[in-house]
């Protein structure tokens, strides 16, 4: 009896015990699936919209040392762009060139192509129309481009994927080799023709053929640079006998055609132009290229892609304006001013008495441009009664991007004064001091209290190094003390550059139409009021270049592609311009120039690995590493 | 008394059963050293030690694995005794000297390599004198290879580590033509004068040495032994 009550225990517990749950097979009820997600036309969109979210754009919000979209949370980054590596500008802390933890986009990179290319896998079996599908397909291609064309210019070749991989079990076959760095350009200029050929004329503020037609302009021309000045710097080992990295020599004239092209079919068909292309006055033209930028929607004219920041809030907004406004705007932010445009940026503009060349500032009687050694008593130095005097004969774009000393800015004058002279000839420059002259005192930097001047006051790291306030992309309203606050949009690609990348390309290899390159470039001088045309030559486009798209997240990549960083940055320091007050004779006191070292003098030395990103990860994928 | 008795055997027990090694993995116990020494004078070749040469070490039995650099000292000579005893494949990268091929050395214990090689360029009959702190520096050249030498300098540092890399001043001439023995021997001359230069204050000693470079891969610098000044303080 009890062995049958066992036995029949022992099955009941078994049957229970072995019951078919299938709680394996519970769908999540947090995630949709893809059938669900694009069934909607609205999920489509959202799904792009996602992908255009991660595209490598280097606007407001993206910072060399932490990446792209920084804009959640309390991002104390210190606002340290691509420009401060470069000769152009400083952060009031310091910055120093590219080194292993900047520039680096890899894990993202090829997150967004996986998401891409399942994207392309999909578009074929939504619902709509043939027309509509190959524009998800133009758009697609786009992105694909962007993001191989993020890759390139950092790592060189690295390993074209135009599938998903499905991992079946065996990490072996998810490990894809390097392709060569010439194969990687190719892709990525040929992804964006497909692109351009896929796309309509306007999308709204989606990608069009133009845009599309416009990066590929500016991919073309990097590759082509790389192509003809790789041989500036010698690299050896794996990835260099491989073709890995580097391009030879006799594909620039090809890359070169290609952005001729691609520059000449938005010149020539296009619908852009520059925005207010004939102004006024020299006034007027400041004002139309400062509006532009703190506004591009001003411009749909030039803007040809725009990325949008709707409202000011944590994953949305940016922080240009509580980091980059000078002191004396700060409003209640603590930190302030970070952004010093330098001498050697002010010296590049033009002065319009004196076009096709750098418009070098003279302080001094004797013209010597090339002494930095700071205050020299033998000296005689040019007074000026209104500082801004100094700057009256500069390109207008000087002043649009850059606050001036004693400029006007959101109706008060900004005071940059690194020092004084005292009536017995005593100089006091960068150090705290205040003198007593006929009851009036004087102060080192201009007003007794830190919130009243902006300049050279090394604490805090809130007053500039330079002499020099930042301008571009601000708006005028008062800055709200908030991170994430700000929502100026940014341009993305303007039709300025096609111009000037046309002018690049036909100048470097002779190829193209060289009138109508010539034009290009004084296209956007006569923007900034210049009546004289200058010839086409390398230094003018350069020059124009840098003038132009300064302060866009732009220069770093142009010393890269020509590879000049190192031999620009070999020891050298930067310098600005300190206006001290000469309170010798009688009032009223004139204010005198010199072009000097900055505070702290720090030199840098461009290390030529840094041409390349190190690839990470190697040791699990195998993956033949940069030098 | 039991109590405290127990506490003591307590603690005794609980100190001595504790393992007070970190790991169970030995540390570094070998390690390089040697000199880098010209194959005609048999004298050492001097380097820069930022920004110069480099001994590339590659440790055998790992897949994949990643390179070690070492660093040379600025009279020519190297040592890193921190390094795990193995089989390596050692190789000078971004030399002054001409190439030599890779090596293997079996690394156990402090284990000497001498690099007995070409170098770029050799400079000669070096003079470096002052005065009135103006600094005056006399050489001639003399290369190995074919190719030309690049430009010669003279750099003004803080320390006896001075070179092209590291230097408060410097004065260069540019060459870009083969020097002896294609062309016949000349005599270069290249001054600084400290009174005019920002960075080089009087009253204080500096290092002074002359450099040249050789038109190559990644060549470095060649280099003359440095010469300490003390700079005199001139009455303005």
């Amino acid at each position: 009896m009890k062995t049958i009550k066992n036995i029949f225990f022992l099955l009941l517990f078994s049957v229970i015990a072995t019951s078919c749950d299938d709680g394996l097979d519970i769908e999540p009820t947090d995630k949709i699936t893809a059938d669900e997600l694009f069934g909607d036309p609205e999920g489509t969109k959202m799904y792009l919209a996602d992908l255009y979210d991660r595209l490598p754009i280097e606007d407001l919000t993206y910072f060399p040392q932490e990446g792209f979209n920084l804009n959640h949370t309390s991002e104390n980054n210190g606002g340290r762009t691509n420009a401060m590596m470069t000769m152009m500008a400083q952060h009031s802390e310091g910055f120093g060139l590219p080194d292993d933890r900047k520039l680096n986009w890899w894990e993202d990179a090829f997150s967004l192509i996986r998401d891409v290319n399942l994207f392309i896998d999909i578009i074929p079996t939504l619902t709509g129309t043939e027309d509509e599908k190959n524009l998800l397909m133009g758009e697609a291609a786009f992105i694909r481009g962007f993001a191989y064309f993020g890759l390139a210019k950092r790592y060189g070749g690295v390993p074209i994927i135009l599938e998903p991989q499905d991992f079946d079990g065996d990490p072996e076959s998810l490990k894809v080799p390097r392709n060569t760095e010439k194969e990687t350009w190719d892709f990525v200029l040929a992804e964006l023709q497909v692109a351009a050929n896929l796309l309509g004329e306007s999308n709204g503020r989606r990608v069009s053929k133009w845009v599309a037609l416009a990066l590929k302009s500016r991919a073309a021309l990097h590759a082509a640079s790389l192509a003809k000045y790789g041989g500036n710097v010698d690299f050896t080992g794996e990835a260099v006998n491989l073709g890995l990295i580097g391009l030879p020599e006799n594909t620039a004239a090809g890359y070169y055609q290609a952005c001729i092209d691609a520059s000449n079919t938005i010149m020539t068909e296009g619908p852009h132009s520059l925005y207010k292309p004939n102004p006024g006055s020299v006034d007027e033209a400041a004002e139309n290229i400062r509006e532009m930028f703190a506004n591009p929607n001003l411009a749909p004219e030039e803007a040809m892609l725009i990325k949008g920041r709707t409202i000011g809030l944590e994953f949305y907004g940016n922080n240009y304006e509580i980091w980059f406004n000078p002191n004396q705007k700060a409003n209640g932010w603590p930190h302030p001013g970070r952004y010093c445009p330098t001498l050697e940026y002010a010296d590049m503009f033009e002065n319009y008495s004196n076009p096709g060349v750098d418009g070098t500032i003279v302080t001094t009687v004797d013209g010597d441009t090339e002494n930095y050694n700071g205050f020299d008593a033998s000296r005689e130095y040019l007074h000026f009664a209104d500082p801004t005097e100094l700057f009256a004969d500069k390109d207008a774009r000087l002043k649009a991007t850059v606050i001036l000393p004693y400029s006007e800015w959101k109706g008060d004058i900004m005071v940059y004064q690194a020092g004084f002279i005292k009536p017995n000839g005593d100089i006091k420059i960068e150090t705290n001091s205040r003198t007593e002259v006929d009851g009036e005192w004087y102060f080192t930097y201009g007003s007794k209290l830190a919130a009243d001047y902006n300049g050279f006051d090394p604490s805090g790291g809130n007053h500039s190094k330079t002499g020099f306030g930042y301008k571009k992309f601000l708006t005028l309203n008062d800055v709200v003390a908030l991170w994430n606050s700000g929502t100026t949009d940014f341009a993305a690609i303007r039709y300025a550059e096609v111009l000037i990348n046309y002018a690049e390309a036909v100048v470097e290899s002779g190829l193209g139409d060289a009138q109508q390159a010539a034009t290009a470039l004084n296209a956007t001088r006569r923007r900034a009021f210049h009546k004289t045309d200058i010839p086409l030559t390398i230094e003018n486009v350069l020059r124009e270049r840098a003038v132009e798209l300064a302060f866009e997240n732009r220069g770093v990549w142009d010393l890269m592609r020509r590879r000049s960083y190192h031999t620009l940055f070999n020891n050298n320091g930067k310098h600005g311009l300190k206006p001290v007050l000469d309170l010798r004779g009688d009032p009223p006191y004139k204010h005198i120039f010199l072009r000097d070292r900055l505070r702290g003098n720090r030199l840098y030395t461009f290390d030529i690995n840094q041409y390349y990103r190190n690839i990470p990860g190697v040791g699990l994928s195998g993956l033949v590493p940069n030098p | 008394m039991n109590k405290i008795k127990y506490i003591i055997i307590l603690l005794a027990s609980v100190g001595s059963l504790v393992s007070c090694e970190l790991d169970n993995i030995d540390g570094p116990d070998a390690g390089l050293y040697g000199s880098i020494i010209d194959d005609v004078s048999g004298e050492l070749i001097e380097q820069d030690i930022i920004r110069g040469g480099e001994l590339e070490l590659r440790e055998f039995g790992y897949d994949n694995v990643s390179p070690q650099t070492m660093n040379y000292l600025v009279d020519g000579t190297f040592r890193d005794s921190k390094l795990f005893a193995n089989t390596y494949k050692v190789f000078p990268l971004k030399t002054n000297f001409h190439t030599i091929d890779t090596m293997v050395v079996n690394i156990s214990g402090q284990t000497k390599l001498d690099l007995v090689v070409s170098p770029y360029v050799r400079i000669k009959n070096a003079e470096i004198t002052m005065t009135d702190n103006i600094i005056t520096a006399t050489f001639s050249l003399e290369q190995t290879g074919d190719g030309n030498v690049v430009k010669v300098g003279l750099y003004a540092g803080a320390d006896a580590n001075v070179g092209e890399p590291v230097r408060l001043v410097k004065k260069e001439q540019g060459i870009d033509a083969p020097v002896a023995p294609f062309n016949p021997i000349e005599t270069y001359t290249l001054s600084i004068n400290a009174g005019n230069e920002q960075d080089l204050v009087e009253g204080k000693p500096y290092f002074f040495r002359i450099g040249a470079v050789y038109d190559a891969p990644n060549a470095r610098y060649n280099y003359a032994p440095a010469v300490e000044f003390m700079l005199e303080i001139t009455e303005d």
